[in-house]
Order: C-alpha cells, then structure tokens, then sequence
C-alpha cells in the first residue's frame, strides 16, 4: 500500500487543538451581544405595550369628554374652548396621564370650539378633544374632533 | 506529536474566563428575569385595560339608543325607607346621580316612527358573579382576579355576556348623561390587588 505524502496527512495538531482565550472570548461576547438584543426587544415590546395603554386612556377621555359636551347647554358651548380636561388612570384616579412641562392649567387635555358654520339661525360647531401628554415613555397625542349643533 | 500542541486551556485561562463570564451572566440573568416579570405585568395590565375598555364600549353601544323615560334601576333598602320603592328589588325611576349596579330600559326600535310605542321590550343589564368566587375582595378559583363575574344582558327570555371577568358594574344617571363603570381586581406577585376600571360616557338621545 502506497502511503500518502508528509503534505496530504491531516494535521493532529490543528484538528485537536482547542479554541484558545481569544477565541472563547469572541464567542462570550457574542453570545452577550445577542441575549443583549433580545432583551431590549422584549423592553421596546413592553413599552409599546404602556405606550399603547396610554393612547387608550386618551382616546376614552376624548370621546367621554365629546359625551359630556353634548350635554351641556348649547348656549355655553363656545365658552368652553381652550378650556382644559383630566385624562382618569387606569382604575379611574385624577392624573392618569401627566401634562406636558409647562402646560398652564396642569391638565392634557384641551377643548376646542370653533364655529363651523352658521345658516339662518342655526349653528354648527367643530367640537375637538386633544390629549397631549408627557407619557411613560416618548408621550404622544390624541385627538378626536366632531360637529355639534342643538338639539331641537 | 508534541506535548504543548494537545495542551488544553491553563488553569490561568479557565480563571481569566470564568471572571469575565460571571458577572457578565449575573447581570444578564437578573436583567432577564427582571424584564420578563415586567413585561408579564405590563402585559396583563393591558390586556386587562382592553378588555374593560372593549366591554364597556360594548355595552355604550347596546344602551346608547336607550329610551331616557324608560331607565329603571333596582331597589335597594334605602329606597324603600325613603318611599321611593315598595319592595327592595323592583325596577323603580333612577335618582339623578346615583350609581347602581344593575339597570333597565327599553330602546328605540330603529324603525322610523312618530309612535312612542315604537320602544323594545325591556333590556337589563345584570352583573353575575361567577359560581366559584365570593364578595370576599380574594381571589377564590385562583386565577388571579378578585371577585369576578360577567356582565349578562337580559332581553326577551335571552341572557347574553357582554362583559366577562370583571369585578363590578355602575350605571349612573345624570340628567341625560348616562356613565358606565367597569372595574376589574388582579392580583399582583406580592399578593396584593390592583384594580383597573374603565369608564364609558354616553348622551341619551332619545326620550
């Protein structure tokens, strides 16, 4: 049998050697990098959670607020513009949702009227509820906007 | 083959590993086990808050078209003390401003009429607590919410859920503002309770 050159023999040292410090290394961090990602993907995931609760809590006080206008004396209504309004919590307590810095009255929420249009007596506003608020954590704002005109 | 090309790693290497490996380890696993409890939390807040929130635009929605003259509420003691009932239970006029628990009313049909006959039969909202729990502020069956029930619409012989998992139920009746309260009790890790509530508002449009 022809034995095979020096050069064509597998190589006992390379094939057996361990990974060294540097190599190990490497792999540590690599590892680290990669539980590192899915950890701030599963926070970005959570906050978009609490982002997404505070966008509901908006939305209901905008639309509970719009509720409670329509109740209020048609004559009074356009008194009521640029007046301000507490978004509740999530078990119903004042402040569920904190104001911008600097917000003159410390409420989120804002009301605003504005004549739509007036025919021969009769007349039709834009009714609009913001929120703006400073949230857990990039804050956001919500409106909701609809006409109103009295009830006859 | 020579003795240093088999070498495995030196006790020194295995060491200057482990120093790195270790606190780096211990910072991820708390970090892990420190996220995982709050997204578990943040998650059953929210799914929570959305139910509620669900339920109670659900219910707006059935009470919306509500007749206001035909809102009843049950009776309870003091209604009957102060002669506003003959017997606790009965369907009696709501208070303007009182919250109950359990309401009555009949809505408009939808068809186009001139006729106040045109109302449904009587619908009533009734809060249910389930079977396995009890008025105790505990959680009795053990799945993490206190003192739930379901929200249960009555029509015509028919009882349907419309909102399920939930703690308590108010209606409240001021002038033609109706408001709906939905509330929910969770148990937290340490044993204590949190409770959401979600609150619905609705003008009634109808006489």
């Amino acid at each position: 049998m022809r034995e095979l050159p020096v050069e064509a023999r597998p190589d006992p040292r390379t094939s057996e050697r361990g990974a060294s410090l540097v190599e190990l290394t490497v792999m540590l961090v690599s590892v680290v990098v990669l539980l590192a990602g899915a950890l701030s993907g599963a926070v970005s995931h959570s906050a978009q959670r609490r982002v997404h609760g505070e966008q509901i809590l908006a939305m209901a006080a905008c639309r509970n607020t719009l509720e409670q206008l329509r109740g209020v004396d048609f004559e009074t209504l356009p008194s009521l513009h640029n007046t301000g309004f507490d978004v509740p919590g999530t078990n119903g307590q004042p402040k569920g949702l904190p104001p911008l810095e600097g917000d003159s009255d410390g409420l989120p929420g804002r009301i605003a009227v504005q004549l739509n249009r007036s025919v021969s007596g009769a007349v039709l506003y834009t009714v609009r509820t913001t929120v703006t608020w400073r949230g857990a954590t990039r804050g956001g704002e919500f409106s909701m906007e609809c006409l109103m005109g009295e009830r006859r | 083959m020579s003795k240093s090309t088999q070498q495995g790693f030196t006790l020194l290497e295995v060491m200057i590993t482990i120093a790195l490996v270790l606190p780096s380890m211990a910072v991820i696993f708390m970090c892990t086990e420190r996220t995982s409890r709050n997204i578990v939390a943040d998650d059953n807040v929210a799914k929570i808050m959305e139910t509620l929130q669900r339920s109670a635009v659900r219910i707006g929605q059935i009470a919306r078209p509500g007749s206001l003259s035909s809102f009843r509420v049950k009776a309870n003691e003091d209604d009957v003390l102060n002669a506003m009932a003959n017997q606790v239970g009965e369907w009696m006029e709501p208070i303007d401003g009182q919250t109950r628990s359990t309401m009555q009313f009949r809505s408009a049909t939808g068809r186009l009429s001139m006729n106040a006959q045109g109302l449904t039969s009587p619908r009533s909202f009734v809060f249910v607590m389930d079977t396995e729990e009890e008025d105790n502020d505990e959680d009795d069956d053990g799945d993490g919410l206190v003192d739930e029930g379901k929200v249960m619409l009555e029509y015509d012989g028919n009882q349907v859920v419309m909102a399920s998992n939930v703690e308590g139920c108010e209606f409240n009746i001021t002038g033609r503002t109706l408001r709906i309260v939905l509330s929910a009790g969770l148990i937290r890790r340490g044993g204590s309770i949190q409770r959401f509530s979600s609150e619905e508002t609705l003008y009634l449009r109808n006489n």
